[in-house]
């Protein structure tokens, strides 16, 4: 293996090093609240092809958990339409307030829009970036690491949710207190 | 079949609005400056919604029947109450889901 560093490298190292520790908050709390996720929807009948396209497309963590319930229900498309402007309306507010800082992301613009969730909008939104690094990698990476974590939270969910050796009953109690969480800290 | 076809089609539509929700911004104030109420909005909604979500994550809670909504109540206090205090999301999120897992089975 090649370990020389080219002159770039050690810079790019130190915004990588500094992303993840940025988003580490979210991690566990990504996962956990994954794991609940995976497990209800598998509860409902959709396994680990769902839980890994929800993750990667939605991206959204309380409109996957409704989500669960209208896939279960069989709801029309005009009400899963309906239903996720309602649930995700907010996130018209993040964007608008991320207007400025994203507007000169360049090639990381369409993916730090893409995933700007609550708690990625939370680490991001106070505009503070690392001396030397480059703001708009810096931020399409903490933005990374974080679906990185949720995806790997959905999918360990729909495979682990058969084995758990207790009854998972009222796991999704953990999106309500994500929300009363968010709320007392605002 | 035809069922995993409309819940693939579902995910695409919930995929589709979200997408359109996170970039609609974007695109309509794309040259100039955002307007000082749209900012004002985006500064003082999400603690609005956010509290709104919560009340819809707590709408099959039952008061009136036992236990009388008592582990929904107890486990949202716990979880507010950690957060002043450690100010760690996930502590409280964790705590405070597992105190709910926990009254819901003895309550």
């Amino acid at each position: 293996m090649d370990t020389e560093k080219k002159p770039s490298l050690g810079a790019g190292g130190g915004v990588v090093k500094k992303a993840f520790i940025k988003s580490a908050p979210v991690l566990a709390g990504y996962v956990v609240l994954g794991i609940g996720f995976g497990i209800l929807l598998r509860d409902a009948g959709y396994g680990l092809l769902w839980s890994l396209a929800m993750s990667a497309l939605i991206f959204a963590g309380s409109m996957q958990y409704v989500g669960v319930g209208l896939l279960a229900g069989g709801a029309s498309l005009i009400s899963a339409a309906l239903t996720t402007f309602m649930v995700n309306a907010r996130h018209l507010f993040y964007s608008i307030s991320m207007i400025g800082r994203y507007r000169d992301a360049g090639k990381y613009k369409p993916y730090l829009i893409f995933a700007l969730t609550d708690e990625t909008y939370s680490l991001l939104c106070d505009g503070e970036t690392p001396d030397g690094a480059d703001p708009n990698l810096y931020r399409f990476l903490v933005s990374l690491f974080d679906q990185c974590y949720w995806v790997t939270g959905c999918v360990l969910g729909s495979v682990l949710g058969a084995a758990l050796p207790f009854g998972t009953e009222g796991i999704e109690f953990s999106m309500t207190a994500l929300f009363v969480a968010s709320f007392t800290e605002q | 079949m035809s069922a995993n076809i409309h819940a693939a089609l579902l995910v695409a539509v919930m995929s589709a609005v979200t997408i359109l929700l996170r970039f609609l911004p974007f695109l309509i104030f794309r040259g100039g400056n955002t307007p000082a109420y749209i900012s004002y909005l985006g500064g003082v909604l999400p603690r609005a919604i956010i509290g709104m979500l919560v009340i819809y994550c707590l709408r099959e809670a039952d008061l009136f029947s036992a236990p009388f909504a008592l582990p929904e109540l107890i486990s949202a206090a716990v979880v507010a109450g950690l957060q002043r205090w450690k100010r760690n999301s996930l502590v409280s999120i964790i705590f405070g889901t597992a105190i709910y897992m926990l009254l819901i089975r003895v309550m």
